[in-house]
C-alpha cells in the first residue's frame, strides 16, 4: 500500500517535452573541447564565444531590484574541465527560463537572490513612465528594473556603465554597497526610492496589500489605523539615498545588495501627443489596451525612451583579468500570460481574465 | 573501447530516461529549475563519457548514479531559494499530493534516493548498495528508517489516493 501510494505520487511526476528537446539541442551541438552548454536561465561562455539572447523581461520597480554574482556549479566534461580553466562568468536575468528565442520572464511572488522582477501596482510591465507636462514640453522618461545576475568562478566584482541614461542605485542610509560609482546627471529626473523592503516592512505591506478589495477602482478608504500603517512604510522610503550613475562598481557577494534597488532609466525624450496617447499612460485599467491597435506604435515609442541604451558589463577576477559583455536593452511584444504568471499583485481572475492579451514588455539580450 | 553512442542512439537513451532522471534529480535537489540543470548536464555526460550501452541493466544503474553524483556535486548557495513550484513540472492532481512531495523532500537526501530506488524502481537493498556504494546493512537500515518516515507522511498523514 505505501509502495502503491508513493509511486503514484511520483509517477506524476514527468519531465516537460520542452526540456527533453532542450538537452537534446544541446546534446546535438556538443563537440568535445568547444561546448556551449545553453542551462536554463543562463548562457555560459568560454570568453571567446559570444551568442545572442534576446530576453524579455517584465520587472517593475516597486519592490526594488538587485544585481548579485554567484559561485557556478563545476560540470563534467572535458569541454567544462576547458572553459573551467579560464576565466568565465554566466549572465542570467531572474530565475525564469531563457532560450535563444524571445521570451518572457515570469514576475516573482517576492523578490529574491535570483528573481529580481516584481510588479509595482500600476506598472505591470516592466516600466514606468515619468510624463512631463506643458511646461516641460510634455518630455516623457522611462525607468526600469534591471534584473540580471552574474555567476562565475573567481570573480572579484562586477562593473556595470552605461552611456546613454543612467544607472538608478537606491539604499537604506548608512549601507551603501557600491564599491565605486561615477554620478550624473545626465538624466532630468529625480531619482526615486526603490528599496527593497525589510522582512518586517514586507510582512506590513504585504498584510496592507490583502486589504485592497477586490474590485477596487481608484483610491482605496483606509480606516486610521491602517492610514498611520501607511505612513510607517512612507517613512521607510524617506530613509535612503538615491542617485543615477553612469558607472557602478559591485562586490557581489556584499550582503548590502540584498537591499538595494538598481534600475536603469532613460533620458526624458519630447513626444508628441499622438505618441504619447500610443504610451497608454492614460489607460483605464491595469492590464492595458483595449485590443491591440497601436501596440506596433507604443513599441517604437518605447524604443525612442530607451534610445539604443547599452549596459556594458566588466567583470574583474580575483586574478585581475577582465572580461566584459554589453547588453542591450529593447522591448518585444508578449502576453500577459507569459509575464505575469507568479505577480502577487493581480488577482488570478485578472490573470484569466487578460492572459491572452498581449502588450509590450521590456527586453535584454547580449549584444 | 566503448564504441562511441551515436547521435541517434543517444537521443533515443535520453527519451527513454529523461523522466527517470528527472525524478531522481529533482528527490535531491527540490528544485524543478536545478533538477532540470542536471538533467541537461547526464545527458551531455552521456555522450561525454561514452558508457556500454548494449547492457540496458548496466545502462540504466549508471545514468542512476552519474545523476546522484551530479547532484551531489551541485552547490546551492545559501541565498539560492527555490524559485519555482513543483506545479510547473508535475501532473500531480490534488494539493495533498504537491504536500506529500513536499514533506518527502523534508527527509534526508540519501532517504530518499533509497526510497526511491526501491519503492519507484523496484532495486533490492543488494542492488541498491551496488548502485550508490554503501554497504548492504547501512541501506538495510536506512530503508528501514525511511519506511518509518514514509508511513507517517503516507499513511498517518491521512493521504488518500482513491
Amino acid at each position: 500500500m505505501l509502495k502503491n501510494m508513493y509511486t503514484e505520487i511520483v509517477d506524476s511526476i514527468r519531465l516537460s517535452d520542452r526540456a527533453v528537446e532542450k538537452a537534446l539541442k544541446a546534446v546535438r551541438t556538443t563537440e568535445k573541447g568547444d561546448m556551449i552548454m545553453v542551462k536554463r536561465n543562463k548562457l555560459k561562455y568560454t570568453g571567446m564565444i559570444a551568442a545572442s539572447l534576446a530576453v524579455v523581461i517584465a520587472g517593475g520597480t516597486a519592490a526594488g531590484q538587485l544585481l548579485q554574482c554567484n559561485q557556478t556549479q563545476k560540470m563534467d566534461s572535458t569541454a567544462a574541465s576547458q572553459a573551467d580553466s579560464h576565466n568565465s562568468f554566466v549572465l542570467m536575468v531572474n530565475a525564469a527560463e531563457l532560450t535563444d528565442e524571445p521570451m518572457v520572464v515570469n514576475c516573482a511572488e517576492e523578490t529574491t537572490a535570483d528573481n529580481r522582477a516584481a510588479f509595482g501596482m500600476n506598472e505591470v510591465r516592466g516600466i514606468s513612465l515619468s510624463e512631463g507636462d506643458e511646461n516641460n514640453g510634455y518630455t516623457v522618461g522611462y525607468n526600469s528594473s534591471m534584473p540580471i545576475t552574474c555567476k562565475g568562478e573567481h570573480i572579484r566584482y562586477v562593473t556595470y556603465s552605461v552611456d546613454v541614461g543612467a544607472i538608478s542605485v537606491s539604499y537604506y542610509k548608512g549601507e551603501n554597497p557600491l564599491i565605486d560609482g561615477t554620478e550624473t546627471n545626465r538624466c532630468d529626473s529625480t531619482p526615486e526610492s526603490g528599496v527593497p523592503l525589510k522582512p518586517a516592512y514586507q510582512k506590513l505591506e504585504k498584510e496592507l496589500v490583502q486589504k485592497i478589495p477586490k474590485d477596487a477602482e481608484g483610491e482605496v478608504s483606509w480606516s486610521q489605523e491602517d492610514q498611520k500603517k501607511l505612513e510607517q512604510l512612507d517613512k521607510v522610503f524617506e530613509n535612503t539615498e538615491n542617485k543615477h550613475y553612469a558607472s557602478i562598481t559591485i562586490d557581489c557577494s556584499d550582503p548590502r545588495l540584498a537591499y538595494t534597488s538598481i534600475s536603469l532609466v532613460g533620458s526624458s525624450v519630447e513626444l508628441n501627443a499622438e505618441d504619447r496617447n500610443y504610451l497608454g499612460t492614460h489607460r483605464d485599467d491595469l492590464f492595458g489596451f483595449k485590443g491591440e491597435a497601436g501596440m506596433t506604435e507604443e513599441k517604437a515609442c518605447l524604443d525612442k525612451l530607451i534610445n539604443g541604451q547599452i549596459v556594458h558589463c566588466t567583470v574583474t577576477f580575483d586574478d585581475g583579468t577582465k572580461q566584459t559583455q554589453d547588453i542591450k536593452v529593447g522591448t518585444a511584444i508578449a502576453t500577459y500570460a507569459e509575464a505575469l504568471r507568479n505577480s502577487n499583485m493581480m488577482t488570478d481572475e485578472k490573470i484569466a481574465a487578460y492572459e491572452n492579451n498581449k502588450d509590450v514588455f521590456m527586453t535584454f539580450s547580449l549584444a | 573501447m566503448n564504441q562511441q553512442i551515436g547521435t541517434d542512439e543517444a537521443e533515443k537513451i535520453i527519451r527513454e530516461y529523461a523522466d527517470m532522471i528527472f525524478r531522481i534529480a529533482l528527490h535531491n535537489v527540490k528544485n524543478a529549475a536545478d533538477a532540470e540543470d542536471i538533467f541537461q548536464e547526464v545527458c551531455i555526460a552521456l555522450i561525454t563519457k561514452n558508457p556500454p550501452v548494449e547492457n540496458k541493466e548496466y545502462l540504466r544503474r549508471w545514468l542512476i548514479r552519474v545523476t546522484i553524483n551530479k547532484c551531489n556535486s551541485f552547490h546551492r548557495l545559501f541565498w539560492q531559494k527555490n524559485t519555482e513550484s513543483i506545479e510547473e513540472h508535475t501532473e500531480l492532481e490534488s494539493p495533498h499530493q504537491k504536500e506529500v512531495m513536499e514533506e518527502l523532500w523534508q527527509l534526508p537526501k540519501n532517504d530518499r534516493n533509497i526510497i526511491y530506488l526501491y519503492y519507484y524502481e523496484s532495486y533490492t537493498i543488494a542492488e541498491i548498495a551496488e548502485i550508490l556504494k554503501k554497504n548492504p546493512n547501512t541501506v538495510s537500515s536506512v530503508l528501514q528508517r525511511a519506511r518509518k518516515k514514509l508511513r507517517k507522511i503516507l499513511l498517518e498523514g491521512g493521504y488518500n489516493n482513491a
